[in-house]
């Protein structure tokens, strides 16, 4: 299993980085529109400055295919890394360590082409927009019932399981838990696909971009780069619900964790395929439109290293990226800023829940009977068990004999913690260590059924000794 | 028809565009009964509010050069007023352009010659 994650976030962290090297160097830089993010004028293409930005890009284009080679023989060697919590972590650590070392020698070629252009005296048309009238709001390319239905559906589907962890409906065995899990995991594809519904039709109404001063020209240009754009979406939302669905049947006739990790996988496969496909295309248009750009609005000054749009006199929310494909917000925006406040809030809370999750699994639990309670403690968390009442304990050999689904807490590979529901039991208190360990349920008066452990196997023994000659 | 917005410049944004549709008119970029972005797909493009675009595509309508309605949109006016003069604040404005040219040395042919290129 622990494999089969590794190969997971292969999967995804691979092509992210692919990507982001081809579409942040580029090989014939006199024929692209951008040099890391800085118009291409037809004065850096004349003489020795033509040398000049050559050797830039060359230089940068080199340290990113660094990176992508270490990030490539890193992301091999990580696949044989073991154990959820490490592989989770390092992971994660890697693929934002990787993506944002990426971008680096982009930001640095950013920052010499804008000192070179600052040499030869060229100054950016700051506070210039050109828009084409004939154009203006006319272009779209989704068609909202192609990227609705598959939401319908998804939505359809949310429903059903709805009814089935409600109980209202039954069909097949239902092996789902008591506690709507089949419904949480289906919810959060459900979100993603309304997210992207979402994203769709602001990408659809994005700014069209002016190349030339052929109306038709710039109508055709931005008409293939939405179109292209929508069918991504279109194609995700249907290959998403197409897993909810397989999910759906899985839970419900054939419930197998690696049967689940394998359609997990093949469900990345197919999603990163789709986004190799939209840049493959995308880069297919810009190819095909490179010799009509002739007319491109210089506002280099309000693109922060050729990433950040900083803009306060755009009242525009969304803007065409500089880099990569798709849009990026306005930064000057409020709406703008408070996006950026919550992208850096979910960092910090991901590096936080990462060093909580490292926390959890270095501890080891603790469980003792004295001054006639039943502690068990780890880190913040203690459950107190006055002896007067329990009545009764017993003491399991292996708790994966047993059916336990979380409702709430932690559920690692060797840490369950919290409200579980346990064969078919809901309600249960459970606080053990559950690799090659031996564990406790008490049974209370009036209170849940607990399961515990000690930190290990001969710790759980001797508590429930000192239990037994109690009672 | 390309239209070209500077935010810095001292003319306001709705005089731009104003100024812009009339030469798209005068040059024949923007023929007669041709429709006009709507104001919000147009302030939308050029990231301007709303207010702006309305603005000036009032003041277009007051000088006769568009015509709007509720179920159309704007369009650019098949029949334009054609008063055959130009008007006093024109007059002061090309007298200000030919004084400038004048004093910085720019032959009267050169003036002529621009007049009638942008007369055509």
């Amino acid at each position: 299993m622990s494999f089969f994650f590794g190969l997971l976030m292969f999967i995804c962290v691979m092509p992210a980085l692919l990507i982001s090297y081809v579409l942040m160097y580029p090989k014939r830089w006199m024929e692209k529109k951008l040099i890391f993010g800085v118009k291409n004028r037809k004065e850096y293409k004349e003489g020795e400055t033509a040398e000049e930005v050559g050797r830039i890009v060359e230089k940068y284009r080199f340290w990113g295919k660094c990176i992508l080679i270490v990030g490539c023989v890193i992301s091999g060697l990580l696949l044989f890394l073991q154990g959820m919590v490490m592989q989770t972590t390092v992971w994660t650590v890697f693929f934002m360590l990787v993506i944002l070392l990426v971008n680096i020698p982009y930001i640095l070629g950013n920052r010499e082409m804008k000192a070179l252009k600052r040499r030869m005296g060229l100054v950016s048309e700051s506070g210039v927009s050109l828009v084409d009238l004939s154009n203006a709001g006319a272009v779209h390319a989704l068609k909202p019932a192609a990227i609705l239905v598959p939401n319908i559906c998804a939505t359809l589907l949310m429903v059903v399981s709805l009814l089935l962890d409600l109980d209202v409906i039954s069909v097949g065995k239902k092996v789902t838990g008591d506690h709507f899990e089949m419904t949480m995991v289906l919810s959060v594809f459900w979100f993603c696909n309304l997210l992207l519904l979402v994203l769709a039709f602001v990408f659809d109404g994005l700014k069209n971009e002016v190349i030339s001063t052929d109306s038709d020209v710039n109508a055709n240009y931005n008409r293939a780069k939405k179109k292209n754009m929508a069918d991504y979406f279109v194609l995700y939302s249907w290959v998403s619900f197409a897993y909810m669905v397989g999910m759906m049947v899985s839970y419900v006739f054939m419930p197998s964790e690696l049967l689940d990790m394998i359609s997990v996988i093949v469900f990345m496969i197919l999603v990163m395929l789709a986004v190799v496909l939209f840049v493959a295309r995308q880069k297919r248009i810009e190819a095909r439109y490179e010799k009509e750009m002739t007319l491109l609005a210089d506002d280099d000054d309000h693109w922060i290293a050729g990433i950040f749009y900083y803009n306060p006199k755009d009242k525009r929310l969304t803007v065409e990226k500089r880099v990569g494909v798709g849009g990026t917000v306005n930064v000057a925006h409020p709406v703008g800023k408070l996006l950026l406040a919550a992208v850096a809030f979910s960092l910090v809370v991901t590096f936080q829940s990462l060093i909580w999750m490292g926390q959890l699994e270095s501890t080891p639990i603790r469980l003792m009977a004295q001054d006639g309670k039943l502690i068990c403690h780890q880190l913040r968390d203690e459950y107190v068990i006055p002896y007067e009442e329990i009545t009764g304990v017993e003491l399991g050999e292996d708790i994966h004999e047993r059916k336990l689904t979380k409702i709430s807490g932690v559920g690692m590979e060797n840490l369950l913690k919290g409200n579980f529901s346990v064969d078919g039991e809901s309600g249960c208190k459970v606080f053990l260590a559950p690799e090659g360990n031996a564990y406790l349920r008490v049974t209370t008066a009036n209170g849940p059924t607990y399961y515990v452990s000690g930190g290990t196997a001969e710790e759980t023994r001797t508590v429930y000794d000192s239990l037994v000659n109690v009672f | 028809m390309i239209i070209r917005i500077d935010e810095l410049s001292d003319v306001p944004i709705y005089q731009q565009i104003r100024n812009q549709i009339v030469m798209g008119i005068s040059g024949g970029e923007l023929a007669a009964g041709e429709q006009l972005p709507t104001v919000r797909a147009l302030a939308v493009e050029m990231g301007i509010n709303t207010m702006t675009v309305s603005k000036a595509y009032q003041l277009l309508k007051t000088e006769g050069y568009i015509m709007t309605d509720r179920k159309n949109g704007a369009r650019v006016r098949t029949a334009i007023n054609k008063q055959a003069s130009i008007p006093d604040t024109n007059k002061t404005e090309l007298r200000r352009i030919v004084s400038e040219a004048r004093i910085s040395g720019v032959p009267k042919e050169e003036i002529i010659k621009l007049v009638e290129e942008y007369y055509r």
